[in-house]
């Protein structure tokens, strides 16, 4: 495919992308109700959950239909897609274009780090009497689980009094985040030099990558020291719910900072044999790649500084 | 065709100082004598802050037709917040 051809392509998705304009808030309603009957749900209230998930059924399966009664009253618009993009063959989903997959994608993770993260720190809120969550709690009339707070008086510690100011190390940690902040600026600049055509050259979109291949294991080198010398100090996942939750936010993190090292390493490979050409790929990943960096922001001040 | 595709230089750079900054300010103020019950609410909304110089700039949410920041901020985030919320009976 020819690079006026793949220009082509990113223009025609960019005239799709403003046409959803009614189907993706019907895609976001619906997965509104999921959510919600889900809520509904965990309460016990079976009837009117399941009437929320019906509606989620209904919104999906009724756009759907909607979506391939519309492409084949326009068969046009698929002829353009069936020459670009393989996948936009699909009637159902060929229309969406490779940004809302990720969107997807990346919304099960905002719910994953969300449940993850949100869990933990209401963990942290109901045994850290020095947040003031329970005057908080008393004053709004809000549930406080008294008993979790009674089997850890000491507080938000390792089990011997030590705090996270105690056992981190902040200043090593705040390096350490400005290097994953430095990875999230090299990555966009891929994706700058991409969008104009510059690939290969000296500041094209290879070595942009590479770039942000070299911060981002920089980043998982400071990690894996800091998980050793915290070891090293007997800190670990059984150092009470303090090392429990540190270890399993900021390992899930590091796992996803792996995970996008070694997609980035792919598209850098595929990049220099000349195999990827679309911007839109590299920005894609580029979504990934921040998303990362927004929950590392998240997690820095919620396990490290507070 | 080709006009379409100029668009004004974006301010990647500017973003990078802006977190920075930020992140230095974060890390100074936990170091001051300000009640932790206090910290607690600014250091999350410097924490805020940052998440959405990230999304909007790095993550091109500004640069977005506007059918997308629909979609993802008044529909996903209360399923994203519903979600977790489900498992709070575990807890309180």
């Amino acid at each position: 495919m020819t690079e006026e051809k793949l220009h082509t392509t990113d223009h025609h998705n960019g005239e799709h992308a403003e046409h959803v304009s009614l189907s993706a808030p019907v895609i976001g309603l619906s997965f509104a109700f999921l959510g919600f009957g889900l809520l509904v749900f965990s309460q016990k209230n079976f009837g009117f959950s399941f009437l929320l998930l019906g509606l989620f059924f209904a919104a999906i399966v009724g756009f759907s239909i909607y979506e391939i009664r519309k492409r084949k009253a326009h068969p046009e618009i698929e002829d353009v897609e069936m020459e670009t993009i393989e996948f936009k063959q699909d009637p159902l989903f060929g229309f969406m274009g490779k940004k809302l997959w990720i969107w997807g994608f990346l919304i099960s993770e905002v719910i994953f780090f969300t449940l993850l993260i949100g869990f933990s720190f209401a963990l942290r809120l109901a045994v850290d009497e020095s947040l003031g969550f329970k005057e908080i709690a008393e004053f709004c009339g809000l549930p406080y689980n008294s008993e979790l707070f009674g089997l850890y008086p000491v507080g938000w510690t390792d089990g011997y009094g030590h705090g996270p100011k105690d056992i981190l190390d902040i200043p090593l940690t705040t390096v350490n985040t400005f290097v994953l902040i430095c990875s999230s600026y090299t990555m966009v600049k891929a994706h700058e030099a991409a969008e104009n055509k510059d690939f290969l050259g000296s500041r094209g979109a290879r070595n942009w990558l590479l770039a942000t291949i070299a911060i981002g294991s920089i980043f998982l080198g400071i990690q894996v020291y800091e998980y050793a010398e915290l070891i090293n100090e007997g800190f670990t996942m059984a150092s009470g719910l303090f090392g429990a939750t540190f270890f399993l936010q900021t390992g899930f993190h590091g796992a996803h900072v792996f995970g996008g090292i070694v997609l980035l390493s792919f598209m850098a490979y595929k990049i220099h044999i000349g195999a990827m050409r679309d911007p839109t790929d590299i920005e894609i990943a580029g979504l990934y790649w921040h998303f990362i960096d927004v929950v590392w922001i998240m997690l820095f001040t919620l396990v490290y500084l507070i | 065709m080709e006009e379409h595709k100029e668009h004004k230089k974006k301010p990647y750079e500017l973003v990078l100082l802006v977190l920075g900054v930020l992140t230095i300010i974060e890390v100074s103020i936990t170091y001051t004598s300000i009640p932790e019950r206090i910290l607690l609410w600014i250091l999350i909304a410097i924490a805020f802050a940052k998440a959405n110089v990230v999304i909007a700039f790095y993550m091109h949410v500004k640069y977005e037709p506007k059918p997308w920041l629909l979609y993802t901020l008044v529909f996903v985030l209360p399923f994203a917040l519903a979600f977790p919320m489900a498992f709070f009976p575990a807890i309180g």
